[in-house]
C-alpha cells in the first residue's frame, strides 16, 4: 500500500486525494508515478468499486497542458485493461475517508454506471462541411437562398437591416435541417456497430455533426467500416473523421449532491 | 485516430495535424465530460466553465485560421 509521504503532509494540511476515475474494485494496485506532479497512481476501493487516485500537495491545480496531460494518460492506461467512469478535470477529495465516503454512498449509482459503459469504449465521429466559405456553398446548394439572396441584392447590393435579418434567418434553418437530415442518415448507419449515441453540440458552422458513440471493445473495426459506410453517399463537400478510443466521457452521468 | 475521406495525409505535418485535432478532442472531454460528484469533492481548478469557454473560442480561432491559411 502507498505511504502518503509524510513531510508533504507535514508542510502542507491541504494534502488531498486528486480522482481520475471510478473502476470497479480489483484490488488494491498502482499504476506507477503518472500522476499529477509525477504523483503514485493508486486505486482505493471497498470490494465492489474503487477510486483511481493520487496524492496532492496543493489544494489548487493549475489547467496547464502538463496537468491535462497527466488526467489523460491515467484515463488511457487504465482504458486498456477495464472502461473507467473518467472524472472531470480537477477533482480533489480530502483524504481516504472522504473517498471512502464518496464510494459507499454512490456504489449503487456507480455500479450501474460501469455496467452501462462495461467492455465498451467512446468513439468519437465529425462531420464537417469542407467548404471554404460554408455561406456561398449554402447559397449554391439551395435554389431558395439563392433566389432570395439575388431578389435583394437586384437594387444594388445595399441590404436594409431587415432583409439581412431575414437572409440570415433562412441560411440558420436551412443549415439547421441539413445538420438534421445528414445526422439522422449517418446515425441510422452507426447505430449498427454502436451501443449508444449521443449528439453533441457543433462547435462551428462548418460543423454538420459532432458524435460520440459506445462502441464495443471487439467492434472498434467494425466502427470504421460503418464509418466509411456512412461516408460513402456524400460527395467531396464533406469530410468525416473519427477519433478515439476514448473513456466513455460522455455516457457518464453523475452529478450526485451528498 | 483520424480518417480524411477523400485525403490521406501522411507527411510530418499531417502527424502534427492529427496530434493536434487529437488534444482538441482531449480538452473537450476532460474538461467538460465525465463524473462530477459535488458535496465531499473540491473542485481544484478555478473557473472550469469559464476555462471551457475561453478554451472553445482559442480551438475555434485556430481552426478558422487554419482553414484560412489552406484556402489562400
Amino acid at each position: 500500500m502507498p505511504q502518503p509521504n509524510n513531510e508533504v503532509e507535514q508542510e502542507n494540511a491541504g494534502v488531498g486525494r486528486y480522482i481520475y476515475a471510478i473502476i470497479p474494485d480489483q484490488g488494491q494496485h498502482d499504476l506507477g508515478n503518472i500522476g499529477l506532479d509525477e504523483g503514485l497512481v493508486y486505486t482505493i476501493g471497498n470490494g465492489r468499486v474503487a477510486a483511481v487516485v493520487s496524492d496532492l500537495a496543493s489544494g489548487r491545480i493549475r489547467p496547464q497542458r502538463r496537468n491535462l496531460a497527466a488526467h489523460q494518460d491515467v484515463l488511457k492506461q487504465l482504458l486498456r485493461d477495464v472502461t473507467p467512469l473518467p472524472a472531470a478535470f480537477g477533482l480533489l477529495a480530502d483524504d481516504d475517508a472522504a473517498i471512502a465516503r464518496i464510494l459507499k454512498d454512490n456504489q449503487d449509482a456507480f455500479l450501474g454506471q460501469l455496467e452501462r459503459v462495461n467492455d465498451g469504449v467512446e468513439m468519437g465521429l465529425r462531420m464537417t462541411w469542407d467548404v471554404p466559405n460554408i455561406f456561398e456553398y449554402f447559397v449554391g446548394a439551395h435554389p431558395e437562398l439563392q433566389e432570395l439572396r439575388d431578389d435583394f441584392f437586384r437594387d444594388g447590393g445595399n441590404l436594409t437591416q431587415d432583409q439581412m435579418i431575414t437572409l440570415g434567418r433562412s441560411f440558420e434553418r436551412l443549415l439547421e435541417q441539413d445538420r438534421e437530415d445528414f445526422t439522422d442518415q449517418v446515425e441510422a448507419v452507426m447505430r449498427t456497430c454502436s451501443r449508444e449515441i449521443k449528439r453533441n453540440k457543433c462547435r462551428t458552422e462548418k460543423e454538420v455533426m459532432n458524435l460520440a458513440c459506445l462502441v464495443k471493445r471487439s467492434d472498434q473495426q467494425r466502427f470504421e467500416q460503418a464509418v466509411l459506410q456512412a461516408a460513402r453517399p456524400f460527395d467531396n463537400n464533406f469530410a468525416f473523421d473519427f477519433n478515439g478510443p476514448w473513456a466513455p466521457h460522455n455516457f457518464v452521468e453523475m452529478d450526485i449532491k451528498l | 485516430m483520424m480518417l480524411a475521406i477523400g485525403d490521406t495525409p501522411n507527411d510530418s505535418e499531417a502527424h502534427q495535424e492529427l496530434q493536434r485535432v487529437s488534444l482538441c478532442e482531449a480538452l473537450d472531454r476532460i474538461l467538460n465530460k465525465g463524473a462530477v460528484i459535488s458535496g465531499e469533492l473540491t473542485i481544484a481548478v478555478a473557473n472550469v466553465d469559464l476555462l471551457y469557454l475561453s478554451l472553445q473560442l482559442v480551438l475555434t480561432s485556430v481552426e478558422t485560421a487554419r482553414r484560412e491559411h489552406l484556402h489562400v
